[in-house]
């Protein structure tokens, strides 16, 4: 059995009075895959906050796995592209290199060890040559590249993806998601991702969670896809096919 | 030309202008990139609403500034998410309301009028052994704090939430920076003027900008600026008996045209 990294137990979350999310009971396993869907303003950024523990519940609790008392779970986050500011010009190196702050300290500068963990996950995504770059000069996949470099460079336990495919066109929608599977395969690495595409989540993650659906559960992805299960959730006729191997879903006429 | 500088009070003059005009240029990298341009004019006259309350009832007019700058920072650096007004019409309201209020409090007070004049247009020929002391150490604290804390205060501008996961508390280093900009621009203005010290914060980092595309060499071009601006400046001012604090804006404006006319 699987180590529970993190639960939610009973957690209501929201911000001032209003509550958005209701009595949360569900954890998150080392090595999942996770997918969380559900439509625009339906709470996943929400959820996602609280999962990375900058929102605290208004009621109930949420445990982090601590591996030793003082090494708290430690998180790699791909923010939504559309949140950074390009007008920043900063290369790719100084971005990637953020990602290693919060282990240099409050005075610390740099070192070695960070400067060479910075270019060997630039080697491992493959743009270890756009280095010296400024992120506004990269097409929408190459920075999205860039964001999940910064996430990994803190060896991260959990890896946590708002909307990681958001702004990108075809090629470097299946170039991110192919990117983020191999991770999870190579480096055991547990990924939960927040995204309004079902299309795209289906076809790679393990377990899903639908956020618009009565009770907020995680589901193993082979019994959560049934055209039944998803035209419930979605209030619509929905039909699931299979096209060249890859789970199709679509809306069908009322 | 250096003649011009052994004059006692060009000396001082000159001191001021380069240290306000090094650091306030360098952190105008972060004014503008932060896209809060406005802020720094409304905490400006925010400090001056303090000078001109100071003088109204009688009380140190800088330590008066700093209490209003702080009540301004402290305003600023809260995000009022659950107020649903634009963060841009509250620094407007601060903007009108602080000006309205430092035209008020000049009304009712004789002797503040010539002081406030010069905190507005500036007269940095003026300043005073005193006022040169503590420009000096208060630019450098605050320089020291800008070096140790460079990562701090880069990742919560330039990425606040990831900033956040990562364990750096934004609310507190947002108000750090809030605070040492707050007091930087109560001092500067104190000897420089509101229109110098908002023109130092907004013209050298966009004329770096235009010029250069890495953070880095931004922040020194833009310091390049600030100083050259600063010396040639106050030397036309002196030789073509022109007001200190508007020549060297105009130097900078120059400098502005120039970095566009490369780059084009």
């Amino acid at each position: 059995m699987a180590e529970t990294l993190i639960e939610f137990k009973d957690a209501s979350l929201g911000y001032g009075p209003k509550e958005i999310l209701k009595n949360l009971n569900f954890r998150i396993y080392q090595n999942d895959f996770i997918g969380i869907v559900g439509p625009n303003g339906a709470g996943k950024t929400t959820l996602l906050r609280a999962i990375l523990g900058i929102l605290k519940p208004q009621k109930g609790e949420v445990i982090y796995k601590h591996f030793s008392p003082d090494s708290p779970l430690r998180f790699g986050y791909v923010p939504q592209i559309q949140t950074i500011d390009e007008i920043f010009p900063l290369t790719v190196y100084e971005i990637v290199l953020m990602g290693r702050y919060s282990q240099i300290g409050l005075f610390g500068k740099p070192q070695k060890i960070d400067k060479d963990r910075v270019f060997s996950v630039l080697k491992y995504l493959g743009i270890e040559t756009l280095a010296n770059k400024t992120y506004k000069e990269l097409s929408g996949g190459l920075r999205q590249r860039v964001l999940l470099a910064r996430a990994l460079v803190c060896d991260p336990d959990i890896l946590v993806l708002d909307e990681p495919t958001n702004d990108l066109d075809l090629a470097s929608e299946k170039t991110t998601m192919d990117l983020i599977k191999k991770l999870h395969i190579d480096k055991k690495l547990t990924v939960v991702m927040v995204s309004h595409l079902l299309n795209v989540v289906i076809n790679y993650v393990e377990k899903i969670a639908f956020i618009n659906s009565k009770e907020f559960k995680i589901h193993n992805i082979k019994d959560a896809l049934t055209d039944e299960n998803l035209s419930e959730v979605y209030g619509i006729k929905v039909r699931i096919g299979n096209l060249e191997g890859q789970k199709v879903v679509i809306a069908l006429p009322k | 030309m250096f003649t011009v500088f052994q004059i006692p009070f060009m000396q001082k003059a000159l001191i001021v202008s380069l240290i306000s005009g090094a650091f306030l240029s360098f952190l105008g990298v972060y004014i503008v990139l932060r896209r809060i341009v406005f802020v720094g004019i409304a905490l400006s006259q925010i400090t001056a609403c303090g000078f001109a309350f100071g003088f109204l009832l009688g009380i140190n007019p800088f330590i008066c500034s700093v209490i209003f700058t702080l009540i301004g920072v402290i305003f600023f650096s809260a995000r009022q998410t659950e107020i649903k007004i634009p963060h841009e019409a509250i620094i407007g309201l601060a903007y009108a309301l602080a000006s309205s209020l430092v035209i008020l409090f000049i009304a009712k007070s004789a002797q503040a009028e010539t002081h406030i004049l010069n905190l507005l247009s500036g007269n940095i020929l003026t300043v005073t052994n005193s006022q040169v002391y503590i420009t000096l150490t208060i630019f450098s604290l605050a320089l020291v704090c800008h070096y140790l804390f460079y990562k701090q205060f880069i990742f919560v501008s330039f990425d606040p939430e990831t900033a956040n996961t990562s364990g750096i508390n934004t609310k507190l280093w947002d108000f750090i920076f809030y605070l040492l900009l707050g007091i930087v621009i109560s001092t500067s203005i104190m000897t420089s003027g509101v229109i110098l010290t908002f023109g130092y914060m907004v013209i050298p980092p966009v004329g770096a900008l235009i010029l250069v595309k890495n953070l880095k060499k931004t922040f020194f071009v833009s310091v390049i600026f600030g100083l050259i601006a600063s010396f040639s400046g106050l030397y036309l001012s002196f030789i073509l008996d022109l007001p200190s604090g508007p020549t060297i804006v105009a130097v900078l404006c120059i400098l502005l045209g120039l970095s566009w006319l490369i780059k084009k």
